[in-house]
């Protein structure tokens, strides 16, 4: 008997552990949730970890935090050059800033056009974007919308109408200022080969997606689309990048941004954000 | 009680002397493996992110099913921890036994150090959360074949101190 006392002590051992380790992630909880609540839940304790400041700065000190903070996971078979790294660095500060810090609708379209994109049509705004129907019911602006409308006067009306809503979890307020909550990982995309790098750095990949996630209205198109670059080169850089976030109501969730490469234009395209790992409450769309 | 019976962390075959560098590399083995759960226990985040990626598609999204995975590797692991630290001499079932989980692993770990898009595997939890992704999973290939070689040179050894008690009249 005496000498089973070790394997005693080992399973007692290991069940502390293990007892522990669970107990940690809220697994004897009683309560029932949702794998959505469920990630969401373990996302927002991680985030919490990540230091954050307000947004409302000016776009040199958005860039110098993310040029002194942003944790970079470039692997190694992935061709990105330190010039792009540092353009993408440019494009992602300026973008937060004209986004989310600064108040003028005017500003925003004007940086976007400046930066080489153009309005989608109504007709892509509709199909696939809804706009119609986020006129009605989301916004509430009129019964019907109007049929002379164009997109830049519907953009600058979703734009005030989401500031005018109130509700403090529609609104960013403050961003991850470490590593933690600033990565960046380059990759490169093909025809072949057309996946993003997942994000996952200090911060696991699971709870920078999470099990819910919403894309957020893209309203722009690019000078050269993605579809027309990789016809015309074998591969092209591309970079998903993600943010933490902290909203009005005290909630902190993941922008994914998606980015690729124009090597004709030399410059970095916003493809897509996406909103991830949250509890879905009802958020505003934040256009874009 | 039988002096020969085969207990699951002593082995009792063999009455040779257990020398200070075999006991020296067992209680290293044990508390690599000490270190690897407490750590996970510590921060499971990446391990369970890696057992998320290594799942197939329809247990994906199923948190259960990961913390299952999740709890068992570290009762493993802290189990054979806490077993070779306290063995007097561990025995050749403990030996094998950790070394099919180093195998297991390893292969684990070289099917994602083939994927550039892997996450980390987490092996270490808490004591491992900057590494590069991909370095990462090397380097958990580099480790694990170290310990593998510690692990056969002890079944080895276990195996010499047989014969010797064998001939010994």
């Amino acid at each position: 008997m005496r000498k089973n006392y070790r394997v005693i002590v080992a399973i007692l051992f290991s069940i502390g552990i293990v007892v522990f380790a669970l107990q940690r992630f809220g697994v004897f909880d009683t309560e029932k949730e949702s794998s959505i609540n469920h990630w969401a839940r373990i996302g927002q304790t991680e985030f919490e970890t990540v230091p954050v400041a307000s947004i409302e700065v000016p776009e040199d000190s958005i860039r110098d935090v993310i040029i002194q903070q942003v944790d970079i996971r470039k692997r190694n078979a992935v061709n990105v050059n330190d010039d792009q790294m540092k353009q993408l660095v440019r494009e992602l500060s300026s973008f937060l800033y004209f986004r989310f810090s600064q108040d003028s609708v005017d500003d925003y379209l004007q940086w976007r056009r400046q930066d080489g994109y153009h309005l989608k049509s109504m007709r892509e705004m509709i199909d696939p974007w809804f706009v119609d129907d986020s006129y009605v019911n989301f916004y509430k602006l009129g019964a019907k919308l109007p049929e002379d409308a164009s997109v830049g006067d519907l953009f600058r009306q979703f734009w005030d109408a989401e500031r005018s809503m109130k509700k403090p979890g529609d609104f960013a307020r403050a961003i991850a200022t470490d590593s933690k909550g600033l990565l960046v990982v380059p990759g490169n995309i093909s025809k072949a080969n057309p996946t993003e790098p997942p994000l996952d750095g200090i911060i696991p990949f699971n709870l920078w997606y999470g099990a819910y996630n919403i894309t957020l209205r893209n309203w722009w198109n690019p000078h050269h689309s993605r579809d027309e670059l990789l016809d015309k080169y074998d591969s092209i850089p591309c970079a998903s990048v993600g943010i933490i976030m902290e909203f009005g109501d005290g909630s902190r969730r993941p922008l994914d941004l998606v980015y690729y490469y124009d090597p004709i234009d030399g410059r970095w395209i916003l493809q897509s954000i996406s909103e991830n790992n949250f509890v879905n409450d009802g958020i505003a769309g934040l256009e874009y | 009680m039988n002096n020969h019976s085969l207990s699951y962390i002593n082995d009792n075959h063999g009455e040779g002397r257990y020398g200070i560098m075999p006991r020296l590399l067992t209680v290293f083995l044990g508390l690599v493996f000490l270190v690897a759960a407490i750590g996970k226990a510590l921060d499971g985040n990446n391990f369970l992110a890696a057992v998320q990626y290594l799942s197939p598609p329809f247990l994906a999204s199923v948190p259960a099913y990961h913390f299952i995975v999740y709890a068992l590797i570290i009762f493993i692991e802290s189990f054979f921890g806490v077993s070779l630290v306290l063995a007097r001499k561990p025995s050749r079932v403990l030996l094998y036994a950790v070394l099919a989980l180093l195998v297991s692993f390893t292969i684990i770990l070289v099917r994602m150090a083939l994927d550039p898009w892997a996450p980390k595997c987490g092996c270490l939890g808490l004591l491992r959360i900057a590494a590069a992704n991909d370095s990462g999973a090397r380097i958990g290939i580099v480790r694990n074949l170290g310990l593998m070689v510690v692990c056969l040179s002890l079944i080895w050894d276990a195996y010499s101190m047989r014969k010797q008690s064998d001939i010994i009249p």
